[in-house]
């Protein structure tokens, strides 16, 4: 019983970090790569 | 030695609550590949899941960053256009601000032209602002194979005086989100260097995935924006500095128009060829409206008449139409918000109506070779 949570806390916090190092590398790329949108006067 | 058993016990007899909490908050060797490998599938997933054809079954709206996004938008249109078959007789409009603020909305010139054809014909506005010729190779492209109908270009000097440098930072921010052979190859062609390319959308759009992030948590919070078409407010016109500016910049732009035109006007015929390849296409290269006052200031009545016999004898050769609507629509100074744009509804629909006739007579063969 113990051996399967352990498994599925690990399993918890390898989500949770797994999906906020996801979108860390989004932001960061965000960030550094100049990628931006675009405003137009007119659009 | 029964001490001993009963500290080997221990573990066993820790709650399975208490084993979770501690494997979940504790920092372990399973947990970190655990989450190297969850960013990992996160990253597979979207490179599996996000790509063109997905991308075109969503409601585009989800994809805007903003309610005034077009680029979004077209984006989006290109990729419906493609998977979505326009259907046997269609009108494309490949343009810019300057198309966008000179006709009524597409919906109301499709009701138009369904009418007097007697068929349906939906009409796809694609407008990307400053549009390079580069980007209108790319756009025409994604009209998808066997696209029957008229495809309208727009045309005005400026467009045709832009060199390869710009391209060069397009790619820093890309501003259309589509995966384009011709673009790349037409990018080649004007000597500028393309980034890699790995074949996968998500990879190679990322600049422009990335920058509409937040466009995704409209799933959570609440209803997406609505896409505002147009957005000049009626009744204002440039004065003063922002007309001096405005008249800066377009000289400014027009001094490489003579160095520029042939390879713009190369990539066009290109354009033109390929999209013949496709389907039955007639193409139109409809000229911008053009401020009367600047006609001197800015645009000399030389480079004009220049600029007009060019593209006629273009047309002539590639089988194409050139057409200036200007005087028909009998615009004049007051209807103009700047150089390009029109700011009244009422000098809109004078324009659009124009081009709705002559649109109605370069598609009523096509329903005459169909019986046939």
């Amino acid at each position: 019983m113990n051996t399967v949570s352990h498994w599925l806390g690990i399993g918890v916090q390898s989500t949770l970090l797994g999906a906020l190092l996801f979108w860390a590398i989004v932001e960061l790329t965000a960030l550094t790569s100049g990628a931006r949108v675009f405003h137009y006067q007119g659009f | 030695m029964s001490e001993q058993l009963e500290t080997q016990k221990k573990p066993s007899r820790q709650p399975a609550w208490e084993a979770l909490l501690r494997s979940a908050t504790q920092p372990s060797l399973p947990a970190l590949l655990g989450t190297l490998l969850v960013t990992l599938l996160l990253f597979l997933t979207c490179a599996v899941v996000i790509t063109p054809h997905s991308l075109s079954s969503v409601d585009s709206r989800y994809l805007l960053a903003h309610d005034r996004d077009t680029l979004s938008d077209t984006t989006h249109l290109c990729m419906r256009m493609r998977f979505s078959r326009p259907g046997p007789l269609a009108v494309a409009i490949l343009g810019s601000s300057d198309t966008r603020a000179a006709t009524s909305d597409p919906q109301e010139i499709e009701q138009v032209l369904t009418q007097r054809l007697g068929r349906r014909t939906p009409v796809y506005d694609l407008a990307v602002p400053s549009v390079g010729i580069c980007e209108i190779a790319a756009m025409a492209d994604w009209l998808g194979e066997g696209f029957n109908g008229v495809v309208v270009i727009s045309m005005i000097p400026g467009r045709l005086a832009r060199g390869g440098e710009w391209l060069e930072k397009s790619f820093e921010s890309p501003r259309l989100g589509l995966d384009s052979k011709v673009f790349d190859e037409e990018v080649r062609l004007a000597g500028v260097e393309l980034p890699a390319r790995s074949g996968i959308y998500f990879f190679d759009h990322y600049r422009f995935l990335v920058a509409r992030r937040k466009a995704l948590f409209h799933l959570v919070t609440g209803p997406p924006p609505t896409f505002v078409r147009y957005a000049f407010p009626d009744g204002e016109q440039l004065s003063g500095k922002k007309w001096d500016d405005m008249v800066e910049r377009l000289q400014s732009t027009l001094e490489t128009y003579y160095e520029n035109r042939d390879s713009s006007l190369a990539v066009l015929s290109r354009t033109v060829e390929r999209l013949r390849r496709r389907g039955q296409v007639e193409v139109v290269l409809l000229e911008a409206p053009r401020h009367p006052e600047l006609v001197g200031p800015v645009y000399s009545p030389e480079l004009l008449a220049d600029h007009r016999a060019y593209l006629e004898r273009f047309s002539r050769e590639h089988d194409a139409h050139y057409w200036n609507l200007q005087s028909e629509a009998n615009l004049v100074s007051g209807d103009f918000r700047d150089y390009c744009h029109l700011r009244s509804p009422e000098a809109r629909d004078r324009y659009t109506r124009v081009l709705t006739k002559r649109l109605t007579a370069l598609l009523t063969p096509f329903l005459a070779m169909e019986r046939k």
